[in-house]
């Protein structure tokens, strides 16, 4: 059932550009995340990474404010939670494209070593 | 210095490597937790079940068989309300609990990960076995109970055809898993 992982992972065809912006690794892995799955919620994605509140909420900050990634809040309306508020964060177009861009620039990089 | 930046560009490429390791170790971990829905899984088929039981409702009446008081009818309307009213509440708890936007027709992702994995034949069959099944299997409870009077018979049946669509609700998500599993190394 499983595809040829090897033969995947050189099938991004976006032209080849390094973002320094994407390329701290828990902004990459959000980004990875995000492009999978479209939208995940806040605390889905600090304890999948493993890292905390604040880290997690200052990587999403830098990538929304590049316009990579969107954020949105919602209130909570449950009864037990006292209206705190739900994050949301969704990969933009720009950030997608960002991404894949990078993606082959670090694939371009491990190809120069084969 | 050759050597040196020579020894820096492996010391690159086995970084990169290794983040694209972590990537897919990420979407793996995070298909497993919306995978992991045993207990809602079967709310949702329990409550498909009773959905269905009032096929039989609409199966008699289609065999012209109307009854006579409007309380049937206000008995039918009332339990499809809160049956579907109940199936939407579970589908929400349900997304709620994963964090991820699920569709609400299938309860996969929606992402690039969930579009891909509905690419591979043997997603899209499981998919549409279970809808086939859902809609199919409830059908010969109704002969067997209403036609040939064996209602207890009937309820096996039934209880039978809800376990047999629960399986292969769990197969097609299983089945998604292992080809998103695969398609996770794509980056």
């Amino acid at each position: 059932m499983k595809t040829e992982s090897n033969t995947s992972l050189h099938q991004n065809s976006a032209t080849p550009h390094f973002d320094e912006v994407i390329h701290a690794p828990v902004r990459l892995r959000i980004c990875g995340l995000l492009k999978a799955y479209g939208s995940v919620r806040f605390d889905v994605l600090r304890d999948t990474l493993g890292i905390s509140d604040a880290t997690c909420s200052k990587h999403l900050k830098t990538l929304s404010e590049h316009g990579y990634v969107s954020v949105s809040k919602k209130t909570n309306s449950s009864k037990n939670s006292k209206g705190y508020r739900i994050t949301w964060a969704t990969l933009t177009d720009d950030g997608n494209r960002a991404f894949q861009s990078h993606v082959a620039a670090l694939r371009q990089i491990i190809n120069g070593r084969e | 210095m050759d050597e040196i930046s020579n020894e820096h560009f492996q010391g690159n490429a086995q970084q990169n490597e290794d983040l694209f390791r972590t990537i897919a170790s990420d979407r793996v971990h995070l298909m497993k937790r919306v995978a992991d829905n045993r207990q809602y899984a079967i709310v949702y088929t329990a409550i498909s079940t009773m959905l269905v039981l009032l096929y039989w409702a609409v199966g008699l009446m289609l065999a012209g068989s109307f009854p006579d008081s409007i309380w049937v009818y206000a008995a039918i309307i009332v339990l499809c309300l809160i049956l579907g009213i109940a199936t939407v509440v579970v589908q929400i708890l349900y997304r709620n609990s994963t964090g991820i936007k699920l569709s609400a027709l299938t309860m996969l992702p929606q992402g690039e990960l969930g579009r891909k994995a509905f690419g591979d034949y043997r997603v899209s069959l499981s998919c549409g076995l279970v809808f086939a099944l859902a809609f199919v299997l409830p059908w010969p409870s109704l002969i067997i109970g209403y036609a040939q009077c064996h209602w207890p018979a009937a309820v096996l049946y039934a209880i039978a055809a809800a376990a047999v669509i629960y399986r292969t609700f769990r197969w097609n998500q299983h089945m998604w898993v292992c080809a998103a599993e695969g398609i996770s190394h794509e980056n």
